[in-house]
């Protein structure tokens, strides 16, 4: 393995809860929606439907331009990586940290 | 043991050694000297100003080896006799060089070898242009013309002092003198400045009438009176009336109270009662009014003196009445060098000066009450509240398993709305201060601690800083997790300037204020934010303790206590005590004109004994609950206490002097006497420094003095001792 295993996952979906923004005591905008993605994935050499909402953070000004202008169904492509929603031991869930977010047009999708 | 043919003379020096040192008078002086006057001596390698304490005709030092006092500083003694015995017993009971106690009972403009003689005061006049100068002239600069405006009323100047109260910061003062407005003058000190008129005394419900005649029949005798009146009874109207007595009497009268910001509505009805100003002393005056204040004291030109803790050392011709008010309010005991508690020291004062003393609360201390038990103090009760009102009502508010808004639960913000539309005024308490206690890692669950105390830093969102409360180091708050890089830290808990967001969120339309030491930083913030509190500019008031101490608040009906719980489970055995007090502090807010109050108090124990009996029953109950609790356990007031603590960078030195010292113990006779430690302090790390204490329980306290007097002194021998910082504390008020 990598010094730094690997940690990338593209997704697209359509923005399905408006993000609410917080900011970090120190001044850092940190926004969370969830996505629904939906698609035709092939598994075991068969074609079968994938479909799960997905909740994304995206942390810094960098990103905040692109967060402000998303509304309700509109589709995305966001890349980043994984990482534990909460540092409670119990907590398994994981959250997608996005380092870019692109707002999809009919032309990309 | 010598005899000589001089007079020995034995000084008090200010150094650590338990000790006196013996000196040879100046060749010139051949009349006696008396104890009290300042000696300017050679001691060691340089001059020190010592006192005389005694005279004697022998000397365990060779007489051809002692030295000369360089000079005589003062005529006649400068302590008198009561104040010379009060540091000698104080240094002996609280285990502290004479020299030192001695040194500290002077204001400050003593302790070298100034003459002591009054001082010109330093007073702000406005010069020529400045009487001409108009508000129109500061437009911008509304403060300035405020101070313009306020100086313009007072032609003979006023005292830094003055301006102070005005709210008048020297900020200001700079700036009006750099605009040739204002300039300093000298005036001759003026001690008494008779004002007005005294205005005529409300007549006294029967217990105030009854708590006033037996501490004027007291007059020239010693007598110790615990004025136990609860919040609104009127025991100001009970200090006034027997001060006043105690004036007519052509005698002095002594009231001390535990913080400077008590003083100045103290001073205004003293003022406005008895006709007279009142000497002040506290430390945050400067040196040459504290001085004159002093000075005119032991003169017996001041009548009246108001003071904090160190003013219980001053001097007065003629003692006629003691007050100290608020004696159940830890800030009465000095908690560092010279630790000694006011409230005990002038009761052995009242006792040596054949005067009367009073000790008033709302909330008496447990000590206090047992020796009223005991009969060595009378007990004064006051259970009505005085006038119209009438006593508030406690309630616990359950909020397990509520959803708090930043602290706040559902049912009290529904109760504040109610108050507020009908009204009244709100007062919320909560003892802590800044945005939020602790700064977690959202990720991994990292804390932002203290690098140089066992404690969580504090976010203070304002200013955009991490602090810790107990060092006082800063820092700026981390962009991301020092652990794991995570940008999403998140403020844990609320302190009140969390709170006032949510306020300001859930009452937008209602104006509010926040008091703690924070908001109040800036010299006269405080008056302002407590002047607007009282005239019910403010609907909402929130703050720390220094909100519910002492000040009243006639428009408050509803009393919110977000926080009861942080002393249930202290490791403290006070901290009950101390809950309690400040609970019934904080109600007694409350309630005071003719609206009934109430209090609600937020807990996540609601079924908790302490806070059951205390709104049940109110403090008595619980103090006689809590009296059978300490008997049981064996502590004070039942036992005596004194604590040796040690602190040092390095890790090990405390533990190693205290076993050293504990070792030492063992040498000695211990009958009666528990000995609990060497142990960490509750407290382990702070300032960088690792800390542990010693401490000694004994039922008879004699038998304690006996040991302490021939312990203490020489635990600076011990090897050990040089690499620590160590102190003992003679009943001690917390064990930290």
């Amino acid at each position: 393995m990598n010094e730094n295993p690997a940690n990338v996952l593209v997704i697209e979906g359509l923005v399905v809860q408006l993000p609410e923004t917080r900011v970090s005591p120190a001044g850092i905008p940190i926004s969370r929606f969830n996505i629904e993605h939906q698609s035709v994935c092939a598994e075991a050499g068969m074609s079968r439907e994938v479909r799960f909402k997905l909740g994304i953070v995206a942390s810094g000004k960098d990103l905040q331009s692109v967060v402000g202008m998303l509304s309700t169904d509109s589709p995305v492509r966001v890349q980043g990586f994984m990482a534990r929603a909460g540092y409670r031991s119990d907590e398994n869930r994981l959250l997608l940290h996005a380092q870019s977010i692109q707002i999809l047009n009919d032309a990309d999708r | 043991m010598r005899l000589v043919s001089e007079t020995i003379l034995r000084i008090a020096v200010p150094s650590p050694l338990f000790r006196l040192f013996d000196y040879l008078p100046p060749r010139e002086i051949t009349a006696p000297l008396h104890p009290g006057v300042r000696v300017q001596v050679p001691f060691g390698r340089s001059r020190t100003v010592g006192i005389l304490v005694a005279t004697s005709r022998s000397s365990e030092i060779d007489p051809a080896r002692l030295k000369r006092v360089h000079a005589v500083l003062d005529t006649e003694p400068l302590l008198p006799a009561d104040i010379l015995a009060m540091a000698q017993w104080a240094a002996a009971y609280y285990q502290h060089p004479l020299g030192e106690v001695l040194a500290g009972c002077l204001p400050v403009a003593l302790r070298g070898d100034q003459s002591a003689e009054v001082r010109g005061t330093t007073v702000w006049c406005l010069t020529h242009t400045g009487i001409e100068a108009t508000t129109a002239d500061c437009t911008r600069a509304p403060q300035q013309a405020r101070a313009l405006e306020f100086l313009q009323h007072h032609p003979d100047g006023c005292s830094r002092e003055q301006l102070n109260e005005a709210g008048i910061g020297p900020h200001i003062l700079r700036a009006l003198s750099a605009r040739g407005w204002l300039e300093t003058r000298t005036r001759a000190a003026t001690l008494i400045a008779s004002s007005a008129v005294p205005s005529a005394a409300p007549s006294l419900n029967p217990a105030q009438a009854a708590a006033v005649d037996a501490i004027t029949a007291a007059r020239d005798q010693y007598q110790s009176f615990l004025l136990d009146g609860v919040t609104g009874s009127g025991k100001t109207e009970v200090y006034l009336q027997a001060i006043a007595a105690c004036l007519a009497a052509d005698r002095q009268a002594l009231v001390i109270v535990p913080e400077i910001g008590l003083t100045p509505q103290l001073l205004t009805r003293f003022r406005q009662r008895l006709g007279i100003e009142p000497a002040v002393l506290h430390s945050g005056m400067n040196e040459s009014d504290r001085l004159n204040a002093w000075l005119a004291a032991r003169a017996g030109t001041a009548r009246l003196i108001l003071g904090t803790r160190s003013a219980a050392w001053v001097p007065l011709a003629q003692p006629g009445l003691f007050i100290v008010d608020e004696e159940h309010d830890a800030s009465l005991k000095q908690q560092e060098g010279f630790r000694y508690s006011a409230r005990d020291l002038l009761v052995w004062r009242a006792h040596r000066d054949g005067v009367p003393i009073v000790l008033g609360s709302a909330t008496p201390s447990l000590e206090s009450l047992h020796n009223a038990r005991q009969g060595r103090y009378r007990h004064l009760s006051l259970p009505e509240r005085a006038g119209v009102a009438s006593a508030p009502s406690l309630r616990l508010l359950d909020v397990r398993n509520q959803k708090l808004d930043e602290g706040l639960s559902p049912a009290l913000l529904a109760h504040m709305r109610k108050h507020l539309d009908q009204g009244g005024q709100v007062l919320l308490f909560l003892n802590r201060r800044g945005f939020a206690p602790t700064l977690l890692c959202h990720a991994c669950g990292w804390v932002a601690e203290c690098r140089r105390c066992d404690a969580h830093l504090t976010l203070h969102q304002r200013h955009r800083l991490l602090r810790c409360h107990h060092c006082g180091s800063q820092q700026p708050i981390p962009v991301q997790c020092p652990t794991c890089g995570c940008a999403d830290l998140r403020p844990l808990g609320a302190g009140t300037e969390r709170v006032e967001q949510a306020l300001e969120r859930n009452f937008p339309a209602v104006p509010q204020v926040r008091i703690d030491r924070d908001s109040t930083r800036r010299k006269g913030r405080l008056e302002d934010l407590l002047a607007q509190a009282t005239r019910g500019d403010a609907r909402i008031l929130l703050g720390t303790q220094m909100l519910a101490k002492g000040h009243h608040f006639p428009g408050v009906t509803l009393v919110g206590i977000m926080e009861a719980d942080q002393g249930l489970f202290s490791a403290d055995f006070r901290a009950g005590e101390r809950l309690a007090q400040m609970v019934i502090q904080v109600a007694g807010r409350s309630g005071r004109a003719e609206r009934p109050g109430e209090v609600l108090i937020q807990t996540h124990h609601p079924d908790h004994p302490l806070l059951l009996q205390l709104v049940a029953a109110g403090y008595p109950a619980f103090a006689v609950a809590a009296l059978a609790e300490r008997e049981a356990a064996g502590l004070p007031p039942f036992s005596n206490l004194a604590l040796l603590r040690a602190e040092a960078t390095d890790a090990r030195a405390p533990e190693q002097f205290l076993y050293a010292a504990s070792a030492d113990l063992d040498t000695r006779t211990l009958t009666g006497i528990e000995r609990w430690g060497p142990v960490p302090s509750p407290m382990e790390r702070r300032a960088g420094r690792t800390r542990a204490q010693l401490l000694l329980v004994a039922r008879d306290r004699k038998r304690l003095q006996r040991l302490l007097a021939e312990w203490v002194p020489q635990l600076s021998n011990l090897k050990s001792a040089r690499k620590v910082r160590w102190s003992i504390d003679v009943d001690p008020v917390d064990l930290f």
